[in-house]
């Protein structure tokens, strides 16, 4: 079921337009991630949702009410039951992580209602012996904890959260995405995550939307997303992978590479490109092409080898290392199209 | 630093505990008692009100959608660039036997009017007008700081009434906690307003005893309180108020904006309606007092040469000082925690020292065989507006150099390059606006001095706010209301000026 669903939705700062006519459903108990470059407008999507922002047109609807429609607002951010993790976490300084979740519980719960709540969310993040901490006297991961208590404590129907990774070590935030995932399960939250990192979309999300210039290139399950990209874009942000040039010809594509076969996309446009993936480079002494090995990078138990030839260039994973310079033989497993 | 500031105060205290054995008796008195506890509770009362009425236009003028902002902001700041004894004239005009009230209201009214201003009530009244801007200032400063989404985080949960007073208010309270200990230490060294309000403190007796008496050693003697009192207010700053830097995280620009609502209207009246008041009102009563064009003809053809030595004297100043100030900004900040603590107390010491309490220093170690030519000349002056106003230069200078990346003059060493050079050629162009900013905080601060002016000036040189407060009591009110105005008016000059100096150096320092 659609939690949240922004229609038609456009929004600018002053004359700098950053959404033009954004449409996204939000399903309910679902992380859906927003992906996109810096700049694409992710981090204002999440404020409208908020009620920081209003929109300038389109409709925002949380539930079955309108919150906000062209420039009118009928839900302030305090009343949508709504809860953020802010990229700089926005902690409060004077406050320790008791007071911080006893604040945002607020005098409405009931006192031992508050406590059993701040209890238990403490000790589902592992900060139950920082309570008397101040932020200042936090670790990272315990400050990104206590912000992700805050959010979680007053129990609410979605929580927003803006890039909240992304000041942290490669392990760090693979532990606490792991956390967010259980987090979200456990207290079957609607969770709109913001990244532009395509590692976080594909390990959290359920459901994502590809951010290009303000609206949505492409939405879908992150899976779909990878392996068949709508757009040029879309495919090279969410992973390495060479755009080919080329031309339907009796089924077949015709690239500076050579005929490939088995392409998935719209046969009856003049203009396209070929996807090609690493992992859809197999090295194979008696692969139809030959290209020369110009550069390899170590990616621990793999290695990325940059393959070129005469008007093109790919990327292929091998176990073994190969000598740069070198010629190598390979097929190609799997290919897609897209709008050139 | 060490010539002009901090040798004459050692020198003091020296003095001081050598003439304690002999005058000190006459410190334990039940007029030091009375001294005392006047001193204390007009520096109590006057910094408990800076803190309310501060804290209320700067979160006003700050966080909220009131009409002109800006405006109102310069309109409440205004009473800063005002010497408090300016205030006290404008004030006497309304408040005064023949003042606004009288005419307005009758003889009997005025007469009320005048016993309640000639007494602590009058003298609470100027000082908390002319300092309100201190704490006003330091709120705007500190709410301009926090991060909005710290602010956007608690909006999710509740109204901006409840967010201001729980997440704003507590993180702003340190710089009013500091703004009121600001405004109690230049209050109890406050010598100009008390004396005209014949409210008796002890800079008016630290001054008395040097002025009347020409007993120096008495002076000396006599500041010992008031000494005290500032260094127990230092220590207090020193080790209570050192909070750490509140943010844990980078800060957007923009300040979030609370929609008063219906609230708008009845807060812009008020607002403007205390602006008005307290700015406009004196103002326009000393344009009534000083009547018709004569008066200014009279003040003006009197105070020429007054005027010359304090604009020449203050741009001098506020010159060297500012040199000093970027020198010894660059020492502080660049230099290790222990050293830093250690400069920047000796420096707010000279600044927080009383400008009779520090004259009268000066007067005792260069009032002395062989160097009597500094001491009778307008170099005295010079030394003390540097030794007493280049401490708030440095901080000026320093806040902006905090902002400067070390990595900027480290660019520049790798380069090959001399300290003096990468002073000239980088700092120096980064922090024009800052320096801009100083040099003319300085020239108005000197320009405004009475206290240390009045304690040190040498015969025959004689400075603007000297003469005025020397009419105030000698000549007909309309002379000294024409005066008063036309120094209003130079300060409100110099504001503009330096203000479009800023302005430009910020423009054209758009790259950073």
């Amino acid at each position: 079921m659609e939690l949240i669903r922004l229609e038609d939705v456009e929004f600018s700062y002053g004359d700098r337009p950053v959404l033009r006519g954004v449409n996204l459903g939000v399903q309910e108990n679902l992380v859906t991630v927003l992906v996109g470059p810096s700049g694409s407008g992710k981090s204002t999507v999440l404020r409208l949702i908020a009620g920081f922002e209003a929109p300038n047109r389109g409709c925002l609807s949380i539930g079955d009410q309108v919150v906000a429609t062209g420039s009118r607002v009928f839900k302030t951010p305090e009343s949508r039951g709504v809860s953020m993790v802010f990229q700089d976490l926005a902690l409060w300084p004077h406050m320790t992580v008791g007071q911080t979740l006893e604040f945002v519980l607020g005098r409405d719960v009931a006192r031992r209602e508050r406590r059993s709540r701040i209890t238990e969310t403490l000790a589902a993040l592992g900060l139950d012996e920082r309570v008397g901490a101040r932020p200042a006297e936090l670790s990272g991961g315990e400050r990104q904890r206590l912000a992700l208590a805050r959010a979680l404590v007053t129990r609410p129907r979605i929580v927003l959260m803006d890039e909240p990774l992304a000041n942290l070590d490669p392990p760090l935030r693979l532990a606490l995405l792991d956390e967010i995932r259980n987090l979200g399960r456990r207290f079957a939250l609607t969770i709109i995550y913001v990244t532009h990192n395509q590692q976080e979309a594909f390990s959290l999300g359920d459901h994502a939307a590809v951010l290009h210039e303000g609206r949505i290139e492409q939405a879908g399950s992150p899976r779909e997303l990878y392996e068949r990209p709508s757009t040029a874009f879309v495919a090279s942000f969410l992973g390495r992978c060479a755009l080919l040039p080329g031309k339907f010809h009796d089924g077949h594509v015709e690239t500076a590479l050579g005929m490939l076969s088995g392409a998935d996309g719209d046969a009856t446009r003049e203009d396209i490109a070929v996807v090609i993936r690493p992992e859809d480079v197999c090295i194979d002494a008696d692969g139809p092409f030959n290209g020369r090995v110009e550069y390899v990078t170590c990616l621990g138990g793999t290695f990325e080898t940059t393959i070129t030839g005469p008007g093109w260039r790919l990327w292929a994973l091998t176990r073994d290392e190969p000598r740069l310079g070198s010629s190598l033989r390979f097929a190609v497993k799997k290919t897609v199209t897209v709008p050139s | 630093m060490l010539i002009t500031g901090a040798l004459p105060l050692a020198w003091m205290v020296i003095a001081a505990i050598g003439d304690l054995a002999t005058s000190g008796a006459g410190l334990v008195s039940s007029r030091t008692a009375m001294l005392f506890g006047n001193t204390m509770r007009l520096g109590l009362v006057v910094a408990a009100l800076v803190g309310v009425v501060g804290t209320t236009c700067g979160v006003l003028a700050t966080k909220t959608d009131l009409p002109a902002r800006r405006l109102l902001l310069a309109l409440l700041t205004f009473p800063l660039f005002l010497p408090p004894y300016i205030l006290a004239l404008g004030w006497f005009t309304v408040l005064g036997r023949q003042g606004l009230v009288a005419a307005v209201a009758g003889g009997t009214a005025g007469i009320r009017a005048s016993d309640t201003f000639f007494s602590l009530s009058g003298t609470v009244l100027v000082l908390t007008i002319a300092y309100t801007p201190v704490i006003t200032h330091l709120v705007r400063i500190g709410l301009r700081s926090i991060d909005p989404s710290i602010e956007e985080s608690a909006r999710l949960h509740f109204t901006w009434p409840r967010v201001l007073w729980q997440v704003d208010l507590p993180l702003v309270a340190p710089a009013i906690a500091l703004g009121m200990l600001l405004t109690f230490i230049l209050v109890v060294g406050e010598f100009g307003v008390p004396a005209y309000l014949r409210y008796p403190v002890f800079s008016g007796a630290v001054f008395t005893e040097f002025a009347s008496f020409l007993n120096i050693r008495g002076a000396v003697v006599a500041s010992i309180p008031l000494v005290l009192l500032v260094l127990a207010s230092l220590a207090v700053e020193r080790y209570w108020l050192r909070t750490p830097a509140q943010s844990l995280g980078r800060v957007r620009l923009t300040p979030l904006v609370v929609p008063l609502g219906a609230w708008r209207l009845p807060a812009a009246l008020g607002t403007w309606a205390y602006g008005l008041i307290t700015v406009a009102l004196p103002l326009a009563g000393l344009a009534r007092e000083a009547g018709g064009g004569a008066s200014y003809r009279a003040a003006l053809s009197g105070a020429a040469a007054s005027i010359a030595t304090s604009v020449w004297t203050a741009a001098a100043a506020a010159t060297i000082v500012l040199a000093v100030a970027l020198m010894l900004a660059y020492l502080v900040e660049r230099s290790g925690r222990t050293r830093r603590n250690a400069f920047d107390t000796a420096l707010l010491l000279l600044f927080a020292a009383p400008g009779t309490v520090l004259g009268i220093s000066l007067i005792l170690l260069w009032n002395r065989p062989g160097v009597t030519g500094l001491y009778t000349s307008v170099a005295i002056l010079l030394i003390a507006y540097i030794a007493h106003y280049t401490p708030v230069a440095v901080r000026a200078v320093g806040v902006a150099l905090q902002s400067v990346s070390p990595g900027v003059e480290e660019a520049a060493r790798l380069a090959g390059v001399s300290w003096a050079t990468m002073v000239r050629r980088v700092l120096v162009p980064m922090l024009r606006p800052a320096l801009a900013a100083s040099w003319g905080l300085t020239f108005i601060l000197c320009l405004r001095d009475l206290d240390l002016a009045m304690t040190v000036h040498p015969p025959g040189i004689e400075t603007l706010p000297i003469r005025v407060y020397t009419l105030m009591a000698n000549s007909p009110g309309p002379v000294t209301a024409a005066l008063a105005l036309l120094m209003v008016t130079l300060t409100g000059v110099v504001t503009v000026v330096a203000g479009v100096a800023v302005a430009v150096a910020r423009r054209t320092n758009a790259w950073s």
